[in-house]
């Protein structure tokens, strides 16, 4: 084991990575961390290719660490088509690279184990992060029986990997860090009798005759559980998919969206490239070149197509004061790298979005980082049947919605980002919203349940009058249905 | 930068379509359904895209940029509004043999 990418100083975390364990990837031996996914073990040891593409033969890495994207997807102890990056290691696994052209028909080398669950709860949740947590907590309050199903072993969605304290009030945890949060709600979840958190349970799909949500949930090596589950009441809390864009080499490994580079800084201690190149000067651009220097990575431009940086003051600051290059009206023409990323070139754009003529650079990193949007993960409420509408404004498609988040799918709810792209906080209050309505719709809790839906509401009504909302504010007004009788 | 191998734009990372291939298949799509059976579903069909692992969490917005600036060049205007697609259970890559029974007297 020559290389390892692990950050071992940190001003500002530490990590809990188990104990060693070893597993085989295409026959060699890799050493890696109890703590750690099959994806970010491999990223450790310098390995960045994952799989070959189907019909191009490209080589492909990671770009969403977080189980939405396909390009981690590799055989595990025979089972194809295995997401890595949300599959914790086990000793002695077997992973191989899948390599279509010469693989022959898929045979496991052993039988899958699988046990087969019909349950019935009150409140289903699909998505275990701020949204869902909170809607658990509440809907759990009044007294119904909740489930939590979340794809990824680590629950907290992607609360786990902010780093940076929050903004807002007391009520939206302001001024503790994201990953705290995720804590304080696990925990709070965990206190109640009636919550079932299923992590690692993946939401297959929605069977309007039967009524029935089904999920697969990986119990370990081979081992399933299939979840058919009956819920009175349903709030989808999927979050949201990292954007990207359309250049020559969008595909090298080394380009990533910024939260899959976050989830292996942050919440694996792995450092994703050494010198890298930020698309996008929003806030999570700019959040994310300060968390890189960090983690003692060479930030070498953030560059945004806007003449404007769209952060906060506070997080541009902080990145300017450490002298990093920030290059507004610049975009990315192409990448460059045999078989990784090697260079990038960048140009400047006039006021009209024209190339600037003889304006191109090249820089040499072997990252790109894709901070240049998200859309809502809106596929469970497709399957649930909710009408949708694309509304820019919100990241795309998303669901017609009471205010009080119930979509156009009767007894079905939507929380987060999901409903439209917006933050923690305001997802945090969402999943209140959706939690206590959809328990107070059984006929559960009381005037203390009202309360709480009344006070979130307020908040967010408060939180969306910041003149940075105004845009989302018309995406939401676009998507508003009168309350239903 | 000239010697450098210029790659192409991946539009369907799963599928392996560029950006090429996702405006070569428009124009067929339009050759064999004309521009009132081209709808955002047939797009799909024709260019492959949003049909493979990742179920277009990756690639539909890329793709339905194609398609209206496809469309606008045709002078057909459309809004984004009006695209419907379907998404297809499983939603997720899972075995396959989750789903099966053991044998045919389970059926």
């Amino acid at each position: 084991m020559s290389v390892d990418r692990r950050i071992w100083e940190h001003p500002v975390l530490t990590w809990d990575r188990g104990e060693p364990v070893k597993f085989t990837f295409d026959g060699k031996g890799v050493v890696a961390y109890k703590n750690e996914t099959i994806a970010a073990a491999l990223y450790a040891a310098g390995i960045m290719s994952f799989t070959q593409s189907s019909i191009l033969h490209r080589p492909r890495g990671p770009f969403c660490m977080i189980g939405k994207c396909s390009q981690c997807l590799m055989r595990v102890n025979g089972i194809p088509h295995v997401r890595t990056c949300i599959t914790p290691v086990e000793e002695g696994m077997v992973v191989e690279t899948e390599n279509p052209h010469e693989s022959e028909f898929p045979t496991p080398v052993s039988s899958l184990e699988v046990e087969r669950k019909t349950l019935s709860y009150d409140v289903i949740i699909v998505g275990a992060g701020p949204a869902g947590l909170s809607a658990a907590i509440s809907a759990a309050k009044a007294g119904a029986k909740v489930a939590v199903l979340d794809q990824s072993p680590y629950p907290g969605g992607q609360l786990v990997k902010q780093t940076h304290k929050f903004f807002g009030t007391k009520e939206s945890h302001a001024g503790t860090r994201g990953v705290d949060i995720a804590d304080v709600l696990l925990s709070e979840v965990r206190d109640h009798e009636n919550v079932d958190l299923y992590p690692m349970a993946q939401a297959v799909g929605y069977y309007a005759p039967e009524g029935m949500l089904t999920a697969v949930r990986t119990d370990g090596v081979n081992r399933y559980t299939l979840l058919m589950m009956k819920g009175r009441r349903y709030i989808v809390a999927t979050g949201a998919m990292e954007r990207t864009l359309a250049f020559p080499g969008n595909d090298l490994p080394g380009v990533m969206g910024a939260g899959a580079a976050q989830t292996l800084m942050n919440v694996f201690g792995i450092r994703p490239a050494d010198e890298v190149l930020i698309i996008g000067a929003g806030n999570v651009g700019v959040i994310i070149a300060y968390q890189a220097a960090q983690a003692g990575i060479k930030v070498k431009a953030v560059i945004d197509i806007l003449p404007k940086t769209g952060a906060y003051l506070v997080h541009a600051a902080k990145i300017r004061r450490m002298r990093m290059p920030i290059l507004l009206r610049h975009t990315i023409k192409a990448v460059y790298g045999d078989g990784k990323v090697e260079s990038a070139e960048i140009y400047e754009v006039d006021e009209n979005f024209r190339p600037v003529p003889g304006s191109e650079k090249e820089i040499r990193v072997d990252g790109i980082w894709l901070a240049v949007g998200l859309t809502p993960s809106v596929e469970m409420l497709e399957k649930f049947g909710a009408r949708m509408k694309f509304v820019p404004e919100l990241g795309g498609y998303v669901p017609y919605r009471t205010q009080y988040l119930e979509t156009s799918a009767p007894g079905v709810y939507v929380a987060g980002d999901a409903s439209g792209i917006e933050e923690a906080s305001t997802a945090i209050m969402e999943g209140r919203i959706a939690g206590t309505s959809a328990a107070s719709s059984l006929g559960l809790g009381g005037d203390e349940l009202e309360e709480e839906r009344r006070q979130a509401m307020e908040w967010l009504d408060l939180f969306r009058e910041s003149p940075d909302y105004k845009r989302i504010k018309q995406g939401i007004q676009k998507v508003l249905m009168g309350e239903r009788v | 930068m000239s010697e450098k191998k210029l790659h192409p734009a991946i539009i369907c990372r799963c599928l392996d379509r560029t950006q090429e291939d996702m405006i070569g298949a428009f124009h067929m799509m339009i050759d064999f359904l004309g521009i009132d059976g081209a709808d955002i579903n047939a797009f799909r069909r024709f260019s492959w895209g949003t049909t493979g692992f990742c179920q277009g969490r990756g690639c539909l917005a890329l793709m339905q940029r194609i398609y209206v600036n496809e469309m606008r060049k045709l002078d057909v205007r459309i809004s984004p509004d009006e695209l419907k697609y379907k998404a297809r259970s499983p939603a997720q890559p899972v075995p396959l043999g989750i789903f099966a029974k053991n044998n045919l007297e389970e059926v």
